[in-house]
């Protein structure tokens, strides 16, 4: 079987799982809540529209285009964003026929799902690479770290970090507002692409403006796809956030997570996971995100706009994708384009 | 009252409360403290939205450690500061500032509770010597500004002894200070965070620096993850070993950059803190809960939780503070158990390690 043909199969088994009428549609949907902690809404939300079931022919000779072949390929997934494994998986089935599996121990449910409606790829429960195998690795900073440190010479590593997206607004506009709630939504905002801070190219009060608004729309998106299980870490980061942007800005509460002014402008100061954002305002040059561009993955604005040649030009390696599309990223290859961190 | 006359008038009341003077009670002046800083800073304003209905010091809301690097955190304007002292920086994060209006209350705090914890006898002559670099002018390290003070009031010889330059240690200049004091008599005070002592050890290779008899070593900040960690025993053995004194002349203390007060370990036989080692005092004007990270409420007593003080010498910035730290509340003190997850590193140690180019 071809490489082709190996993604189309991936993909037909994903879209077995998108399907809340096949068997393991449904077990999917019994299943997840419980091993990702996003409500049952969330998980729907996330079968059936970011899940990448239809990609494009061109999107998949990208996606082949851009893999370098390999005997055998290693995945370490995390689990952030569970659906996340379908393009990992892709992408190490671009690389060669062989590959294998080590599950986020915390979301085991879903690679085991898509491996039961492909039976294209093997787990295991720790990953030994030979000599000439690729590791695909997704984690935190400090968990490739500590992988780079034990794998054998001659293994090649292609690391993704940690990162988190930011929106980037021209106007105080409640279609932004509403585009960028939808991107907040997905895995509780725990992806890489997931929107942590949204750039205002104006003053404080359009920031505030704009605050104000997605706070509305986030309000209403809460009610209708509820926040779920948060860890203790991540409560716990809000709690503090939450004090600490009464005193340095403005909150605007939405029910279960808010939205915080920073007044000062011009800085990237991620908000904490769990459906929150951080709004700044800025002068239109942009000039001072240039030091952080190497964090951001995916930047949303509202396309066709003079806003996207802006975020392509200060942070070159970020997708810059539509608002509302933060979470809906081509099946392409991997989701962040940051130059990755290739070890042998 | 002007913004000044009322800080003006809570500093002398705090001082007073320091010196066991005054009619004050530490609920009492937290909580006009608080009204202060919710009357004079928009910031406090939001943050104590609820203030009419305080009841004691441990309703005050209490502001995140963070913040302290996002923004501003003093209800006097940027004119009127006297220092700023900065927590040490890790790549990538901004380093928070400590604006103080005057030193004077931070003098008062620092001294009264390091002569309870360090010194034994009380007021007996001793030398101070600093294994920190010289501070800068005006100093913008907090630890480098208690070390001034300690020499000032507890030495008495003109020149302060700094044993940190040009991020190398002066391994000559302590061996001649302490033949000096050995041959004088002269107890030593010797102040030190974690790492120098540990880069002091790995110097002298195994080979002893005696101090003259009663002698203190006061040990301050811990490894914060960035450089080789030495477990707190060990070290405490190879101190005492090095320095030939008993590990209880070893004093902990923990201060932060974001607090006017100190805690100390009371294991110095003699003096007038009493503790086992690892418990460390919070003076009176001080207050330490341990409390539950998410819900910020207090836990009782032995439980582990996020490090939240009450400090009546934040007249000007933070009354109530909430650090990443853990600790558990003892009936005598507090035990400090690491940072939390998440934590950025931070700690006098860092500024001593970022100046020797670790």
């Amino acid at each position: 079987m071809d490489a082709r043909a190996r993604i189309s199969k991936l993909v037909a088994a994903a879209e077995r799982l998108a399907d809340g009428e096949d068997p393991l549609g449904r077990e999917a949907r019994a299943r997840l809540p419980d091993s990702t902690g996003l409500s049952a809404e969330n998980i729907e939300l996330a079968l059936t529209e970011i899940l990448e079931t239809r990609p494009s022919a061109s999107e998949l000779e990208e996606l082949m285009t851009g893999a370098v072949a390999a005997a055998h390929v290693h995945v370490l997934l995390s689990s952030n964003v569970f659906v996340a494994a379908h393009r990992a998986i892709a992408c190490a089935l671009a690389s060669s026929p062989r590959v294998t599996v080590r599950a986020s121990r915390r979301e085991p449910v879903f690679p085991e799902l898509l491996r039961r409606a492909s039976g294209l790829f093997e787990f295991a429960a720790e990953l030994c690479p030979e000599p000439g195998d690729e590791v695909h690795a997704y984690g935190s900073d400090a968990t490739l770290a500590e992988l780079r440190g034990t794998l054998p010479e001659s293994v090649v590593l292609r690391a993704h970090g940690a990162g988190f997206g930011v929106a980037l607004v021209g106007e105080a506009s409640r279609r932004a507002a509403e585009e960028l709630a939808r991107d907040l939504v997905p895995f509780d905002q725990r992806g890489c692409s997931s929107p942590r801070a949204a750039i205002v190219l104006g003053s404080v009060e359009s920031a505030r403006e704009f605050a104000q608004h997605v706070s509305a729309e986030l309000a209403r998106a809460n009610r209708r796809i509820p926040l779920g299980r948060l860890s203790a870490d991540e409560l716990a980061e809000m709690a503090r956030a939450r004090s600490t942007w009464t005193f340095a800005g403005e909150l605007f509460e939405t029910g279960s997570s808010f939205v915080a002014l920073d007044p000062m402008g011009e800085r990237l100061t991620p908000a904490p996971v769990g459906r929150n954002l951080i709004v700044v305002p800025s002068r239109p040059d942009l000039d001072w995100l240039e030091a952080r561009a190497a964090e951001v993955v995916t930047i949303g604005v509202a396309f066709g706009s003079e806003l996207e040649g802006l975020a392509r030009k200060v942070a070159p390696s970020a997708r810059v994708v539509p608002l509302g599309r933060m979470q809906r990223i081509p099946l392409d290859g991997p989701l962040d384009r940051r130059p990755t961190l290739v070890a042998r | 009252m002007s913004w000044l006359e009322e800080s003006d008038e809570l500093h002398r009341r705090v001082r007073s409360f320091v010196a066991g003077e005054g009619q004050d009670d530490f609920d009492g002046l937290a909580l006009d403290i608080a009204r202060y800083q919710a009357r004079w800073s928009p910031g406090f304003g939001r943050l104590y939205a609820e203030r009419d209905a305080f009841r004691c010091a441990g309703d005050v809301p209490a502001l995140p450690v963070d913040a302290f690097r996002l923004t501003r955190v003093a209800v006097h304007p940027p004119e009127a500061d006297v220092a700023r002292f900065a927590t040490s920086g890790t790549t990538g994060s901004e380093r928070g500032i400590h604006a103080f209006r005057t030193l004077e209350t931070y003098s008062a705090i620092a001294l009264r509770w390091a002569e309870r914890a360090l010194l034994a006898p009380p007021g007996a002559p001793r030398v101070v010597l600093a294994l920190a670099p010289r501070p800068e002018s005006p100093p913008e390290s907090s630890l480098g500004f208690m070390l001034q003070l300690f020499h000032r009031h507890f030495d008495g010889r003109e020149r302060a002894t700094w044993l940190i330059e040009d991020g190398a240690l002066k391994l000559d200049a302590l061996e001649r200070e302490l033949d000096s004091a050995r041959q004088s008599g002269e107890r030593v005070l010797l102040c030190a965070t974690s790492f120098a002592l540990v880069l002091l050890l790995d110097e002298l290779q195994g080979r002893r620096l005696p101090l003259p008899p009663a002698s203190v070593v006061m040990q301050t900040g811990g490894f914060k993850g960035r450089v080789r960690e030495v477990e707190p025993n060990q070290l405490g053995s190879e101190v005492a070993k090095t320095f030939t004194i008993p590990k209880s002349a070893i004093v902990g203390e923990y201060g932060m950059t974001e607090l006017t007060s100190q805690l100390y370990e009371g294991t110095l036989p003699g003096a007038a803190l009493a503790t086992p080692p690892g418990i460390y005092v919070p003076p009176p004007w001080l207050s330490v809960t341990a409390v539950d990270p998410v819900a910020l409420e207090p836990l009782p007593e032995g439980v582990e939780g996020l490090a939240r003080f009450v400090d009546l010498g934040n007249v000007d910035s933070a009354v109530a503070i909430l650090t990443m730290d853990r600790v558990r509340a003892t009936g005598s003190g507090v035990e400090l158990l690491g940072r939390a997850p998440g934590a950025l590193p931070r700690g006098c140690s860092l500024a001593v390690e970022a100046l020797l180019g670790g």
